[in-house]
């Protein structure tokens, strides 16, 4: 068999080197790896050798050619985990049976993106038998997936995928995706609609213009007006139906809404026309109308797609619960889908996997990670009859845990709810857009009649014509069609650097912001300490020794975060050098570690922590710290400091270069800290923020306080949940990463992950867009402040302000397009 | 020129008709996922494998 395994002559391309796995392209653990038949294979397991095998025995070779290197999927290594996938509650959710002997599934798969993987997957077929057929969908990440059941488990497809690579999950999120595809299709059908009736009444409309300037026989003229009018009439009555929604929304609202001045230009110039055709006047203006519709839904579509796309994105991003869950059923422990556990269940927790519940620890006690949750660095301890909410992650030991709220119903599932319902529609046509297109109307119909009362003396025709010509000649393109484009453009562009915009708030008020506040901890800094000095009592030069006690000590604790610092920073200068063994090794909460150690009959007492515990009231003979606001570990034998490590929350690499970038444009940066003053004020120095702009040791609500008390808007950057109110308070709150919980719901905009070089990437980005969207705007005030004096002042006749209009609108759209786009392309 | 009276509401049939023909491939899920068939076209069938395609060559 494996001699007719086809020699690849692309291996070595896709293989550089021979530390990674022909089949997965992990690294190989030294001494791990398994030989393919091939002399160039070489894989880290039997699995991946088997897949590889099975790939090109069924001729599927040329995956390794299309597959893109840069973004493999990390197999799990725990073997069979889908067994949830049999699961009757799985099944009767997920899989339809299309008739007695086959079914259908949809399952998710997050990452697939390139024409490999749906190559790969839709050979699924010659792979395995008893799948019949494979359809995939990138666009939702989604694959459709025929099999025999009799023959073939379900189970066994996803491992088969899984082997291959994808990791397929159940579609949580199957009814949000079909409400999505139905929206999509009712906005396509409307555009197809108002694309053809605009096609239409522009062809006809083309002869009527001939005939306005070369003479037309009356009844051909009023035979295509009529035509015109039929064409209109699904236009106006079914593609136009979202904007008279829209209107009549905010109406009811009593709020002003971008689609009011539309609806008003759509149905005023479709029944003047109207008017027009029944009494035989000169001009109709259909094909005005039936542009203007198409335009706006081009607009629209545009901004559903993209919205779509964040959300799908964003569910991607909140999908942190485990996919099944260990129930206790008996004395037994049986794997079941996520959807099946019910209140009251008592399910086991892994380390390394999150709680999928809120609820009560019934046996066992373990530490906690709820940085995700609340922000919090530091572990928790748990132990029985305390609560754990959903999501925590188990850094420790297995416990079981009495689900009390499951899921969407907990605390941290409600707030993932949230989110992925954040960016609607009406978050992003923004309350400015909106009050200004209330202004808008309000001047139009005024200006409007005020024409029609001024000309009114040469006669009512004249004078109604004039009114006309305002109503048509307005445009509010600029106000509808231009900011959904390049918000559109602005968010696709976000998410590629990973992050969520939910409202525009930021571009649109860029201009006006004149100060940025920074938290410090996990902001400007990583809130990884790092140690700048290792220094010794005076005159005494470093012993390796010492240094090995140090990890030895460490070691007994590591899951302090100073601990972690220490060891990797000893971990670099001491090689070779074993750890002595030291016994009675304790930590002691809030001071340090303290071991013995018995050597040539003697006992030695080593201790490692803050300064005043460990040289225990004695001299620190000579040590200075070289910066007060530097923490100090020190080192101790029998009470004599030995070495002292001088350690330093590090500030990000990119945060000077973005604290500069702000101050040149003139924009003052301030750090609100619940830090010690003396460390806040040591950064602020290094970033050359003046002294009255660092303020340190705040509490949350002082935070948002301080923000208060500043003239001019102001951003606030934060991670943690003592960031809330301030985030709040501040008229852009950005929230990053650490602190999920929190800032998902109180910030405007989300980071994802590294974020002081993100937000300077989003600050430069922002400053193209804000620009954009002002030269649009101004752009289109300018033409309707001259197109509608010109009106006023009688030299537009109705049609040439049809004409003119219909420019303004391709003017818009495409200037949008390319803002929105091209210029996007380039700066990535 | 009364032609026009005939040629015109003809012209319109026939846009009608193209039309619908959209109507229907939006409401037949044509328009559903617009990524993938532009990856799947990238990829050669096997020729010997797929009969119908050497048909079609022939």
């Amino acid at each position: 068999m494996t001699s007719q395994l086809p020699k690849s002559s692309l291996e070595q391309d896709v293989l550089p080197d021979t530390s990674r796995c022909s089949h997965c392209g992990l690294e190989i653990v030294g001494g791990q790896a398994v030989r393919g038949s091939d002399p160039d294979t070489v894989f880290c397991c039997k699995g991946c050798r088997l897949v590889y095998r099975t790939l090109h025995e069924f001729g599927l070779g040329k995956f390794y050619e299309l597959r893109d290197d840069s973004e493999l999927r990390t197999a799990d290594p725990r073997g069979n985990r889908f067994g949830y996938f049999d699961h009757d509650d799985f099944i009767h959710r997920h899989v339809h049976s299309l008739s007695r002997d086959l079914s259908e599934v949809r399952l998710a798969i997050p990452g697939i993106h390139c024409a490999a993987c749906v190559w790969v997957l839709e050979k699924l077929p010659q792979v395995l038998a008893g799948v019949t057929h494979t359809r995939v969908n990138l666009s939702d990440g989604t694959i459709v997936l025929t099999y025999i059941p009799s023959e073939v488990k379900l189970s066994e497809i996803a491992q088969t995928l899984d082997s291959l690579g994808y990791t397929p999950a159940p579609l949580s999120l199957d009814e949000r995706l079909k409400q999505r595809r139905k929206l999509k299709r009712a906005l396509l059908l409307r555009l197809g609609v108002a694309a053809a009736t605009a096609g239409n009444t522009m062809i006809i409309s083309v002869s009527l213009y001939q005939g306005y300037f070369s003479g037309m026989e009356l009844k051909y003229r009023d035979f295509f007006h009529w035509i015109s009018l039929i064409i209109a009439l699904p236009c106006v009555f079914y593609a136009a139906i979202p904007f008279y929604r829209g209107a009549l929304a905010g109406l009811l609202a009593k709020r002003p809404h971008v689609d009011m001045p539309i609806s008003l230009g759509i149905l005023f110039s479709f029944f003047l026309s109207v008017h027009a055709t029944v009494s035989g006047l000169e001009y109709v203006y259909f094909e005005s109308v039936c542009a203007l519709v198409f335009l706006l839904l081009i607009g629209r579509y545009v901004q559903q797609e993209v919205l779509a796309g964040v959300q799908s994105k964003l569910s991607q991003a909140a999908t942190f619960f485990p996919l099944s869950v260990l129930r206790k059923s008996g004395g037994e422990f049986e794997e079941i889908p996520l959807e099946a556990l019910r209140v009251g269940d008592e399910i086991k927790v892994l380390p390394g996997e999150r709680a999928p519940a809120d609820g009560i620890v019934v046996e066992g006690s373990t530490h906690l990670d709820l940085s995700v949750l609340s922000g919090e660095s530091a572990p928790v301890s748990i132990a029985q009859e305390q609560e754990v909410p959903a999501g925590a992650l188990n850094l420790e030991s297995a416990f079981l845990l009495e689900a009390r709220s499951i899921g969407r119903d907990s605390r941290v599932g409600k707030l993932l709810e949230q989110l992925q319902e954040a960016p609607t529609e009406s978050s992003s046509s923004s309350r400015l857009i909106n009050s200004l297109s209330g202004y808008f109307v309000i001047t139009v119909l005024v200006l409007g009649f005020l024409g029609f009362l001024a000309w009114l003396p040469t006669g009512i025709p004249h004078a109604f014509e004039v009114m006309v010509a305002v109503f048509v000649v307005s445009c509010p393109c600029a106000l509808a069609l231009g900011p959904p484009l390049i918000f559109s453009g602005a968010t696709r562009k976000a998410l590629s650097l990973g992050i969520f915009l939910k409202n525009m708030k930021l571009f649109e008020e860029r201009k006006q912001i004149r100060q940025v506040f920074f938290d410090k901890t996990g902001t400007l800094t990583t809130g990884a300490f790092e140690v700048v000095g290792c220094n010794t009592a005076a005159g005494e030069s470093v012993e390796p020794e010492w240094l090995s006690h140090v990890l030895a000590l460490e070691e007994g604790v590591a899951s302090h975060p100073l601990a972690h610092t220490l060891l990797s920073y000893v971990r670099e200068r001491v090689c070779d050098i074993s750890a002595p063994q030291l016994r009675d090794l304790s930590y002691i909460s809030g001071c340090g570690v303290v071991g013995k150690e018995d050597r040539k009959g003697r006992t030695y007492t080593w201790k490692l922590g803050s300064l005043s515990w460990a040289i225990d009231g004695e001299s620190t003979r000579g040590f200075e710290a070289t910066n007060s606001a530097h923490t100090v570990v020190c080192l101790s034998c029998n009470g004599v400091p030995k070495l002292f490590f001088e350690l330093q929350d590090t500030l990000h690499p990119e945060t000077t270069q973005v604290v500069q970038q702000l101050r040149k444009e003139g924009v003052a940066v301030g750090i609100l800290s619940g830090d010690r003053q003396e460390v806040v004020s040591h950064v602020a120095e290094q970033l050359g923020i003046a002294p009255e702009f660092a303020h340190g040791g705040l509490l949350p609500q002082q935070k948002a306080e301080c923000i208060a008390s500043t003239k001019g808007r102001s951003i606030f950057v934060g991670d943690g949940a003592n960031d809330v109110a301030a985030l709040l308070e501040a008229d852009i709150g950005i929230g990053l990463r650490s602190g999920v919980e929190v800032c998902l719901e109180n910030a405007d905009i989300f980071i994802s992950e590294d974020g002081m070089k993100r937000f300077g990437l989003l600050w430069s980005y922002a400053k193209k867009v804000s620009r954009a969207l002002q030269r649009n705007v101004v752009v289109s005030i300018a033409y309707n402040i001259g197109g509608v004096s010109l009106a006023l002042a009688g030299y537009i006749t109705p049609l040439f302000a049809a004409l003119l209009m219909s420019i303004s609108s391709l003017s818009v759209l495409f200037s949008s397009l390319w803002i929105a786009y091209a210029s996007t392309d380039k700066s990535s | 020129m009364e032609i026009v009276f005939l040629l015109l509401p003809l012209s319109l049939v026939i846009a009608a008709a193209a039309l619908g023909g959209y109507l229907w491939s939006v409401r037949s899920g044509q328009y559903d996922d617009l990524d993938t068939p532009a990856h799947r076209m990238l990829i050669d069938e096997d020729v010997k494998s797929d009969e119908s395609e050497v048909r079609d060559v022939e």
